[in-house]
């Protein structure tokens, strides 16, 4: 097997395993429901003397089964069908091997 | 008794609370003396009060008796969150204004200074939260003056004897002398 093939497996195992259901909107208000692996780990932001203790919201999808390439669509959107809440993607670190995540804020 | 820097930061958080409910600025009574962190999300918008350096002007040496003249750096720093179509910028000058006009309504804080003037103020913004945050870092000089710690020693010096000479060759039994009494008092 080759790596591409094993990391697609893998991939597909680790999206069974840890994935839920969301709902990716592009800027052009395309909307498709998906699989994402969410994570929101504490995060430290450098901001000021003292730093902001926060969340750091964000997502892993498949930019196969977007409507849109996250990487230029500085406007879409994700919703995520467990909590309701809707994030906006600020910024989009695509892998190379066809995975994407997204790093959200929240929009409210 | 406390350190005069404590009396300031104690009087600086005051002015810039204000008594409940007319709080002074946007983050009401969230206005905290100290410089641990990291400020927790949940709290925003909030501000953190505190020195940073203490400077004595050198012509404290020429007082008497001994009276330091200081100046205080104090750093007032306050933190917002916005949801991320906001005008973040405007929502950080909206709190610089509520932070001068606070401490502007006594550049004394209650009298535990001589004066304070705004000296610099810097801006900082971060995406990596959950919401879009920005910082605002306002620097005041705050200047005060502060004695010796210690009572100072007894002045013995309270009778002079006082000599006067007109010119070098002047004959010692042809000087003018004089006794000064009652220095002391």
């Amino acid at each position: 097997m080759s790596f591409a093939n094993l990391l697609t497996v893998s991939d597909r195992l680790i999206r069974v395993s840890l994935g839920e259901s969301v709902v990716y909107t592009s800027g052009t208000g395309v909307a498709v429901t998906v699989v994402g692996i969410f994570d929101e780990p504490d995060v430290t932001v450098d901001l000021g003397t003292l730093g902001v203790a926060s969340q750091g919201p964000r997502v892993a999808l498949t930019v196969a089964d977007l409507s849109s390439d996250p990487d230029t669509d500085s406007a879409s959107t994700v919703t995520r069908t467990l909590t309701g809440k809707t994030y906006i993607a600020h910024d989009a670190k695509p892998d190379g091997m066809g995975m994407v995540v997204l790093f959200l804020h929240e929009t409210t | 008794m406390s350190h005069e820097r404590t009396l300031i930061r104690n009087a600086v958080v005051a002015q810039l609370t204000g008594v409940s409910p007319t709080f002074r600025t946007a983050c009401g009574n969230r206005i905290y003396k100290t410089r641990m962190g990291p400020v927790r999300e949940h709290l925003l918008p909030c501000i953190c009060v505190y020195v940073t350096s203490d400077d004595v002007d050198p012509r404290s040496k020429l007082n008497g008796p001994r009276e330091l003249i200081r100046t205080a750096s104090v750093v007032v720093e306050g933190w917002v969150a916005a949801i991320p179509s906001a005008d973040i910028d405007a929502s950080l000058d909206d709190l610089g204004l509520q932070i001068e006009t606070a401490m502007d309504l006594d550049v004394t804080f209650d009298k535990n200074a001589s004066d304070s003037i705004l000296t610099a103020t810097s801006f900082g913004f971060a995406p990596e939260g959950s919401r879009p945050m920005a910082c605002i870092h306002m620097e005041y000089d705050v200047d005060y003056f502060t004695g010796l710690r210690v009572a100072e020693p007894v002045d013995i010096f309270d009778v002079a004897g006082v000599t006067y000479k007109l010119s070098p060759t002047q004959p010692d039994a042809d000087r003018l002398k004089s006794l000064v009494e009652d220095i002391h008092e």
